[in-house]
C-alpha cells in the first residue's frame, strides 16, 4: 500500500480546511450540517438529509460541487419516476444508414454528485434502483455494468411532513447511507443575511477549490488518519451500546429500541471521525470526533419501537443516552 | 518524541493532580477525624476525659499525618496521568502518540509532532483545575469547629475533669521536677555510685509508671508513697552494715577467717589475699556448701532487701545447687564485695541524695493533694502552697474550707485538725468510740471527704509530729493505701407520709457506697490492727494449733 507522504498530508489539510470555508461563505448559517456533509463526502458515503422544503438543501448540494469541482445532477423523486428515470436506458440509435441498434444513455446518476430530491416520493421499485448506484458504485442495464464515476455521492433529500403518499425507505436503504442529517430552520440572524444574500443582483462566483483527484487523495489520506486502541475501543462500545440485545446497553436503548446498528454504523463513526480529526487540524481520531459523528451516523440505523414513538423518544435522545453511559476509558 | 519525552512534559500536571488528590485525601480524613473529635467531646461532657482539646489535635494532627501517608498512594498511574492530560484539550493525542511509538509511518511521525506542538503550546499544569466537592469541605469544617467550639460548654463532669486535668498537669511537674533532683544528684553528691544512681532512676521510672496509671489524686499520692517507701528501703540498706553483718558470720568459721578479719580491717589488699587464697584451695564440695550456708545466713541476718542480701542470696542458692564452682564461687563473692565497698564510700552522699529527692516528694505530694482545693476555690496559680509550709496551717485551712463535712464528725476529729497533725486521713467521719481512738493514733483526721483526706497527705511530714506517743517513729513507717471501707452505719432516714390513704411507712436507706476514698495509714497501725483481727478471729473459730502457729508467726516476720 502506497502511504501518502508528508507533503500530502499537510495539503489534505488545507484543502479540507479551503473546501469548508468556501462552502460556508456561500452558505448563511447551517454551519454542522456543512460540515458534516463534507465529513461524509469525504469519507466517500452518501448524505440523508432530512429538513423542510427552502432550508436550502439543493443550494448546498449545487455550491459543494462547484467547490469541489465535481458534475452534479439533481433528481427530483415522484411517485411516477421510473428506475430508467435514474439510471439511463438503452435506446435505439438509427445511424445515417438507417441501421439502427441499442445505445446505452445514461440517466442523471451519471454525476459526481447526485441531488436525489425528496426520494421517498419515489415507489420503492425506483428507490431501489439507487441501491446499487449508492453501494458499489456502478449500474447494471441489460446485462451490462455501468462504473459510475468517481467520486459518486448521492445527497438524497426527505420532507419530514406531508407524508401522505409517500415510501418512507426501508431499513436496508437506510442503512446505505453514511449519515443522516437533520437540517434545522435558520435562525433570525441566519435568515436575515440568507435575504440580504439572495435577494440582491450580486452575482455569486463560486471558487473551485479541489477536484475529483484531488477528493480521491484526501478520501485515502483519511483511512490513514490513526485511531489510538482506547479511542476504536470507545466507538465499537458505542455501537455495541445501540443494540437492545446487548449486556452493556443503556436503560433506554432495551426499552425503547427495536433493532440496533449494523456494522456499517461502525465503519460510519470510524471513517467519519477520521475526517472530522482532520477537518479540526490533527492527525489523530479523539472521543469527541467519535461523539459528534455518532449522532449522523447512527440516528438513522437506529429503530425505535412503539414504545419510543409514544413517548416521544428520538434516535437522538438514544444516542445521547448511550453517550452519556459509555465511559471513554475502560 | 518518545514515551520519556512525554512523561517528562506531564510532570507538572502530575504534580497537580497528587495534590489535588491529597487535598480530597486530607479533607476526607479531617471529616472523619472530626467525626471523632465530636465524639469524644460529646463523651468528654459525660465522662471524664481531661485535655479534650489537647486529645482532639492530636486527633487530628494524627489524621493529617495518616492522609500524607495515604494520599502518597495516590500518585497517578501513567494511563491516569495521558487520560487527564488528554482531556485537557489535547483531544487523545497524547494517548495517539503513546499508541504509535514505533511505528515510522509519515502520518504517525505527523502525529507525534502535532502532540509535541500541543504539549509545547498547552500548560497542562495551569489547566487542571483543583476543584474540590464544596460539600466535603464545609462537612469537614463544620465538624471540626463544631467539636471544638462544644469543648467550651462544661458537660456534666466538668468539674472532676478540671481536677483530673490539674492532677495530671501537677504529676508532671513533679515528675519532672523530682527526675532534675535525681539527675543533679551526681552533681551534688559526688561520691555517690553508679549503682546508686541505678536505684534513684529505677524508682523513678516506677514512679512514672504508677503516675501514668493514675487516675485520681489518690493514685498519685499513693504512687509517690510507695516511692517513698522504695527511698526507705534504700536508705535502710547500708552497704556498711551488710558487710558487717556478713563478717560477723564469715567469722565463725575457720575457713573464711581471714576474709572476715580483712572485712574488719576494711584493707582491700588483704581481703583480696583472703579471697584469693579460698579460691585456690581445691574444690570440696563440704566447703562450698559451708560457704554458700554461710553467704545464705549472712543475707538473712541482714533482714532488709538489699542489693547485697539479694545478690548473696542468690549467690547462695547457686552454690548450693552446685550451678557454679568454688572458683567461680570465690570470684563472685569478691567482686560483691568490691561493689558493697564502692556503694559503702558513697552512703553518705546517697543519704543526702535520698534526702533531697525525698524533699522532692514532699513537695510533690503538697503539690498534687493541694489540687482538689484549688480547683475547687478556682484559684489555682495562688493556693500553690510552697515546700515547707506549715502542717498546722494547713490543718485549719482544711477546717475552714470545710466546714460542712467536718461538722458530721466527732469533736475529737476536730481537735485533732487544729492539732495539725498528719493523720493520714483515717478519720472515720460520723463514727465515735474506735474512731475517735484511731485518730489520737494516728494523730487525727482531716474529716470526711476527699479534700479532708488530700490535707491528711499534704500536712504529713511537713506537720510532723503524730500525737501517739511511744516507741514508734516517723522512719519506722510505711505508707501503704489502704480502702476505707462504708456501710452499716449510715443514717436511718424516716419519711412520714400515706401510702394508699392509710397508715404512714417507714422506709430505711440502704448503707452506703461501698467503699469511700482511702488514706495513708502508718504501717505499724495496720500491722496492729490486722494482727489483733488476726489473733481474735482465731480465738473464736476452731482453728488447728499448727495453722494459729503460722499465722502468728507470719505476723512475726512482718515486724
Amino acid at each position: 500500500m502506497v502511504q501518502t507522504d508528508r507533503e500530502s498530508f499537510e495539503k489534505v489539510l488545507e484543502t479540507v480546511s479551503r473546501i469548508e470555508a468556501e462552502v460556508s461563505r456561500h452558505m448563511i448559517g447551517q454551519k454542522e450540517v456543512i460540515r458534516q456533509v463534507i465529513i461524509c463526502m469525504l469519507a466517500g458515503g452518501n448524505v440523508l438529509l432530512e429538513g423542510m422544503p427552502g432550508l436550502g438543501k439543493t443550494r448546498l448540494v449545487n455550491i459543494l460541487g462547484k467547490v469541489m469541482g465535481l458534475q452534479f445532477s439533481r433528481i427530483q423523486f415522484t411517485p411516477d419516476l421510473m428506475p430508467a428515470d435514474v439510471t439511463g436506458t438503452n435506446i435505439i440509435d438509427r445511424e445515417e444508414g438507417g441501421q439502427g441498434m441499442f445505445k446505452f444513455q445514461p440517466g442523471p446518476i451519471f454525476s459526481n454528485i447526485v441531488l436525489a430530491d425528496e426520494i421517498n416520493r419515489a415507489t420503492p421499485k425506483t428507490q431501489s434502483a439507487m441501491l446499487q448506484a449508492m453501494q458499489e458504485k456502478t449500474v447494471t442495464i441489460a446485462n451490462t455494468t455501468y462504473e459510475l464515476p468517481t467520486p459518486f455521492f448521492v445527497l438524497a433529500t426527505q420532507n419530514p411532513i406531508e407524508m401522505e403518499g409517500t415510501y418512507p425507505l426501508p431499513e436496508a436503504q437506510m442503512d446505505r447511507f453514511l449519515f443522516k442529517l437533520n437540517v434545522p430552520s435558520p435562525g433570525f440572524d441566519e435568515l436575515k443575511g440568507i435575504i440580504n444574500l439572495t435577494t440582491k443582483n450580486t452575482e455569486e462566483t463560486v471558487e473551485k477549490v479541489t477536484n475529483a483527484e484531488e477528493i480521491i487523495k484526501i478520501q485515502k489520506a483519511a483511512r490513514e488518519i490513526p485511531i489510538a486502541e482506547p479511542v476504536l475501543d470507545y466507538a465499537i462500545r458505542i455501537v455495541m451500546a445501540t443494540r437492545p440485545d446487548d449486556a452493556a446497553s443503556p436503560e433506554p436503548v432495551k426499552k425503547y429500541v427495536r433493532y440496533g446498528s449494523s456494522p456499517r454504523g461502525a465503519q460510519a463513526v470510524i471513517s467519519t471521525a477520521r475526517i472530522r480529526a482532520l477537518l479540526c487540524g490533527r492527525y489523530n481520531v479523539s472521543f469527541e470526533d467519535i461523539q459528534t459523528v455518532a449522532y449522523p451516523s447512527l440516528r438513522h440505523r437506529i429503530f425505535v419501537n412503539f414504545d419510543a414513538v409514544s413517548d416521544n423518544i428520538t434516535p437522538d435522545m438514544i444516542i445521547d443516552g448511550i453517550i452519556k453511559d459509555v465511559k471513554t476509558y475502560q | 518524541m518518545d514515551k520519556k519525552y512525554i512523561l517528562k512534559a506531564l510532570r507538572p500536571l502530575k504534580l497537580k493532580i497528587f495534590f489535588h488528590r491529597a487535598i480530597e485525601v486530607f479533607l476526607y480524613s479531617l471529616t472523619a477525624t472530626g467525626i471523632i473529635s465530636l465524639v469524644l467531646v460529646l463523651a468528654s461532657m459525660l465522662y471524664v476525659i481531661p485535655f479534650v482539646r489537647h486529645k482532639m489535635l492530636v486527633i487530628i494532627g494524627v489524621g493529617l499525618y495518616i492522609a500524607l501517608n495515604v494520599s502518597l498512594f495516590f500518585i497517578p498511574a501513567k494511563k491516569q496521568l495521558i487520560m487527564t492530560a488528554d482531556s485537557l484539550g489535547l483531544k487523545e493525542r497524547i494517548i495517539t502518540a503513546w499508541y504509535l511509538m514505533g511505528d515510522n509511518s509519515e502520518v504517525a511521525m505527523l502525529q507525534r509532532q502535532d502532540t509535541k506542538r500541543a504539549l509545547e503550546s498547552t500548560n497542562l499544569a495551569s489547566a487542571y483545575r483543583i476543584r474540590v466537592d464544596k460539600r466535603l469541605y464545609i462537612t469537614a469544617a463544620c465538624l471540626v469547629i463544631t467539636a471544638f467550639l462544644l469543648t467550651f460548654i462544661p458537660g456534666r463532669v466538668h468539674g472532676d475533669t478540671v481536677i483530673r486535668e490539674s492532677l495530671i498537669q501537677k504529676m508532671k511537674e513533679s515528675e519532672k521536677q523530682i527526675e532534675d533532683e535525681i539527675k543533679s544528684q551526681k552533681q551534688k553528691n559526688p561520691e555517690i555510685s553508679d549503682e546508686q544512681m541505678e536505684q534513684l532512676k529505677e524508682a523513678l521510672e516506677k514512679l512514672k509508671g504508677e503516675f501514668r496509671k493514675a487516675k485520681s489524686e489518690e493514685d498519685a499520692l499513693k504512687a509517690l508513697a510507695q516511692m517513698e517507701n522504695q527511698l526507705d528501703n534504700l536508705k535502710r540498706q547500708d552497704p556498711l552494715r551488710g558487710l558487717k553483718t556478713l563478717e560477723n558470720v564469715l567469722n565463725n568459721s575457720q575457713l573464711t577467717r581471714d576474709i572476715a578479719e580483712a572485712l574488719a580491717e576494711k584493707d582491700g589488699e588483704s581481703l583480696r589475699e583472703a579471697l584469693e587464697k579460698l579460691a585456690e584451695e581445691p574444690d570440696n564440695d563440704e566447703k562450698i556448701k559451708e560457704l554458700a550456708e554461710m553467704l545464705k545466713q549472712a543475707a538473712m541476718n541482714m533482714g532488709d532487701n538489699s542489693m547485697l542480701s539479694d545478690a548473696l542470696q542468690n549467690l547462695a542458692a547457686s552454690a548450693g545447687s552446685g550451678e557454679i564452682s568454688g572458683n567461680e564461687l570465690v570470684q563472685s563473692l569478691m567482686e560483691l564485695i568490691q561493689q558493697a565497698e564502692e556503694n559503702a564510700a558513697g552512703q553518705q552522699d546517697f543519704e543526702n541524695a535520698l534526702g533531697d529527692v525525698g524533699n522532692a516528694l514532699g513537695n510533690a505530694r503538697r503539690s498534687i493533694s493541694a489540687v482538689d482545693r484549688r480547683v475547687a476555690s478556682g484559684n489555682t496559680g495562688r493556693m500553690q502552697r510552697q515546700p515547707g509550709e506549715s502542717g498546722n496551717n494547713n490543718g485549719s485551712d482544711e477546717g475552714g474550707q470545710q466546714p460542712g463535712n467536718n461538722s458530721g464528725s466527732q469533736g475529737g476529729n476536730q481537735n485533732q485538725n487544729q492539732a495539725g497533725n498528719e493523720g493520714g486521713g483515717m478519720a472515720r467521719n460520723g463514727s465515735s468510740g474506735n474512731n475517735q481512738q484511731m485518730g489520737g493514733e494516728s494523730g487525727g483526721g482531716a474529716g470526711e471527704g476527699s479534700t479532708g483526706t488530700d490535707m491528711g497527705y499534704s500536712d504529713g511530714e511537713q506537720s510532723g509530729g503524730r500525737r501517739a506517743p511511744g516507741e514508734w517513729k516517723e522512719e519506722d513507717y510505711k505508707r501503704i493505701y489502704v480502702p476505707e471501707h462504708l456501710g452499716g452505719e449510715g443514717n436511718e432516714i424516716t419519711l412520714s407520709g400515706r401510702v394508699l390513704d392509710s397508715g404512714s411507712s417507714t422506709y430505711s436507706e440502704a448503707d452506703g457506697a461501698p467503699v469511700k476514698k482511702g488514706a495513708m495509714v502508718p504501717y505499724r497501725e495496720v500491722l496492729s490492727e490486722y494482727r489483733t483481727e488476726a489473733v481474735q478471729s482465731m480465738e473464736k473459730q476452731d482453728i488447728p494449733s499448727g495453722m494459729k502457729e503460722l499465722v502468728k508467726s507470719y505476723f512475726s516476720s512482718l515486724d
